[in-house]
């Protein structure tokens, strides 16, 4: 999924990032052009962030393209703000990391060897959120598709949702 | 590549969640680690040898007026390090990018 944002969306494109697994391993990979082409909560770590941050820099820079990077969990927290999006009129490219879990607190709890408590979550229909709220929504499931939507959402008006669907579990032996 | 530092420098670091196996990563009995940082170590997330409680960007320019550049790591480890990061994950693409 990374590989495939990164290797699509062109180089001035500016991006946030949650707090979560899928910030960790963005981290690891993710290759910026000039500074804070990638921005992130690295005092609080506040999950919630990414979205936000997102539609506020695409407000300031709307000729750039803009992005940002959920786990689904915290995409839920502020789900709401797409309300924000629509009403500013401004077309970040959201994407969610859909695992169906806390992923980052599910390895804290097994590497700690306790038992899994309270971090796994239903899968959700993101993409039909997006759409509720006026945007696009898409749900994708492979490079290909993540690829055809990545391209379908920079050439729209309107703000994308796209939910990228992965196993529970996928992090493990890579962050 | 940290544990082999021969100075470590915390400059505004303050980690918060750190996982198993992150925490104490260097040993301040065996490692020279300054911390500069406008609060205390309360985390408990690793410690120094040397604590300076102080904001991080006149005491960068104290301790740095009239010090010259000085070659570090001559054998290239965080170029090495970096390198076999980018090694561990995949890259490219399955598709075209947008014209
Ligand atoms: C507001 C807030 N609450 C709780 C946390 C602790 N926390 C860090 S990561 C995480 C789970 C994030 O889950 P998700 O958004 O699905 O991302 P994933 O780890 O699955 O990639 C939690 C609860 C936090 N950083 N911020
Ligand atoms: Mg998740």
């Amino acid at each position: 999924m990374i590989a495939e944002c990164q290797a699509t969306l062109p180089a001035n494109t500016l991006a946030s990032a949650d707090s979560g697994a899928h910030r960790i391993l963005l981290s690891q990979m993710w290759t910026c052009a000039a500074p804070r082409d990638l921005i992130q909560s690295s005092g609080l770590c506040t999950m919630g962030c990414a979205v936000p941050m997102a539609i506020g820099r695409k407000l300031a820079s709307p000729d750039r393209p803009v992005v940002s990077f959920s786990g689904d969990a915290g995409f839920l927290m502020v789900a709401g703000d797409l309300a924000t999006a629509a009403e500013l009129g401004v077309a970040p490219i959201f994407v969610v990391f859909a695992d169906a879990s806390l992923a980052l607190i599910e390895l804290k709890q097994r590497q700690r060897q306790l038992s899994n408590a309270g971090v796994d979550m239903a899968r959700h229909d993101f993409a039909a959120i997006g759409r509720a709220f006026g945007g696009n929504g898409i749900t994708v499931r492979n490079r290909a598709e993540l690829n055809k939507a990545l391209r379908e959402a920079l050439a729209s008006d309107r703000f994308t949702v796209i939910s990228a669907e992965i196993e529970p579990g996928g992090y493990d032996g890579r962050i | 590549m940290v544990q082999k530092s021969d100075l470590i420098l915390g400059l505004g670091y303050d980690p918060i969640e750190m996982r198993p196996g992150w925490r104490n990563v260097w040993d301040p009995r065996v490692h020279r680690m300054i911390d500069i940082t406008p609060e205390a170590n309360t985390h408990y997330m690793h410690h120094d040898s040397l604590a300076l409680i102080s904001a991080l960007n006149p005491t960068l320019a104290a301790l740095t007026s009239g010090a010259g550049k000085t070659a570090t790591w001559p054998c290239g480890a965080p170029s090495a390090a970096q390198a076999a990061l980018i090694a561990a994950f995949p890259h490219g693409m399955t598709g075209a990018r947008p014209v």
